[in-house]
């Protein structure tokens, strides 16, 4: 039970993250506009999209909490978690790709992943 | 998107120990917004009008202010189920911040989905200032149907 209240928080971060804030807060000019191409999203296939980008970020918090604390393999992160180690690994590359997860060396052939630390904000700067 | 209602496992768990203990009384959060949901659960009061008392009110200018992280910490600090009442499309006093709010209700149910909690712990409703009544009888169906469903299967964590 100790997983649900660690997914809860991952969900959490999610909903506080980037990615899904930024296609909420697009949706109509997503489905009612038209791009640079002259087309438009469908409402159902935004839907759509929401729903994968939230899915893939809720998988990847998952996956840096797993590598917070020490490095782990794609391997040993789907078997915790429960996922396919291909999916893992591609997770991983997009979180290369965005710096949130770094290499840390290889164990018995498998390349060994850890979260990239998240630098905390300078004291005493409010915005603004 | 999906507008599938499914159980997840935790779900089971907890029906059955709503089942096992004497009267479940939920935990369930109320967003209410300051110029519609707000005065229309004031006159609710006033009228006198009968409904369940587990549920908490948390008054805020807009229901566009309910942010989808409130609603996930909601669910992991242990609250049964969730409302959030706004005021009718088009009555906004903030123009649109009923239809953001609208936009992220789908989103939230979904990732509720995902965890294991039944979407339908967290429900939208519009009810103005002149809809006492239609207060009263949201809260009382929902109210019920979170009696029916049991305790979070993440509450059962939090009272650890």
């Amino acid at each position: 039970m100790k997983k649900l209240s660690e997914r809860m928080d991952a969900a959490q971060e999610v909903m506080d993250g980037e990615r899904v804030r930024w296609l909420l807060g697009k949706k109509i000019r997503l489905t009612h506009e038209e791009n640079v191409y002259g087309k438009q999203i469908a409402e159902n296939r935004y839907e759509l999209i929401l729903a994968n980008a939230a899915s893939a970020e809720l998988e990847r918090k998952l996956i840096l909490r797993e590598i917070a604390k020490q490095p782990k393999s794609a391997v040993e992160v789907a078997g915790a978690l429960g996922m396919e180690p291909a999916e893992v690994l591609r997770h991983f590359i997009a979180l290369k790709k965005w710096h949130l997860a770094e290499d840390s060396g290889e164990r018995d052939g498998y390349l060994l992943f850890r979260a990239v630390p998240v630098k905390a904000p300078a004291e005493g700067h409010k915005g603004g | 998107m999906s507008a599938t209602h499914t159980k997840g496992a935790g779900e089971a768990a907890g029906g059955k120990a709503a089942a096992e203990g004497s009267e479940f009384h939920p935990k369930v959060i109320v967003f209410c917004c300051n110029w519609c949901s707000y005065a229309g659960a004031d006159l609710a009061g006033v009228s006198r009008l009968q409904m369940p008392y587990d549920f908490r009110v948390v008054r805020v200018m807009c229901s566009g202010r309910v942010d989808p992280e409130h609603i996930m910490k909601a669910f992991s600090l242990g609250a049964d189920g969730v409302l959030v009442l706004g005021c009718h499309p088009a009555d906004c006093h903030y123009i649109g911040g009923n239809y953001r709010t609208r936009r992220r209700i789908p989103l939230l149910k979904t990732m509720l989905g995902q965890l294991g909690l039944d979407p339908s712990r967290l429900r939208l409703e519009w009810v103005s200032a002149s809809e006492g009544e239609r207060f009263q009888q949201t809260i009382t169906e929902f109210v019920g149907h979170i009696k029916a469903l049991g305790p979070s299967p993440v509450k059962q964590v939090v009272d650890q």
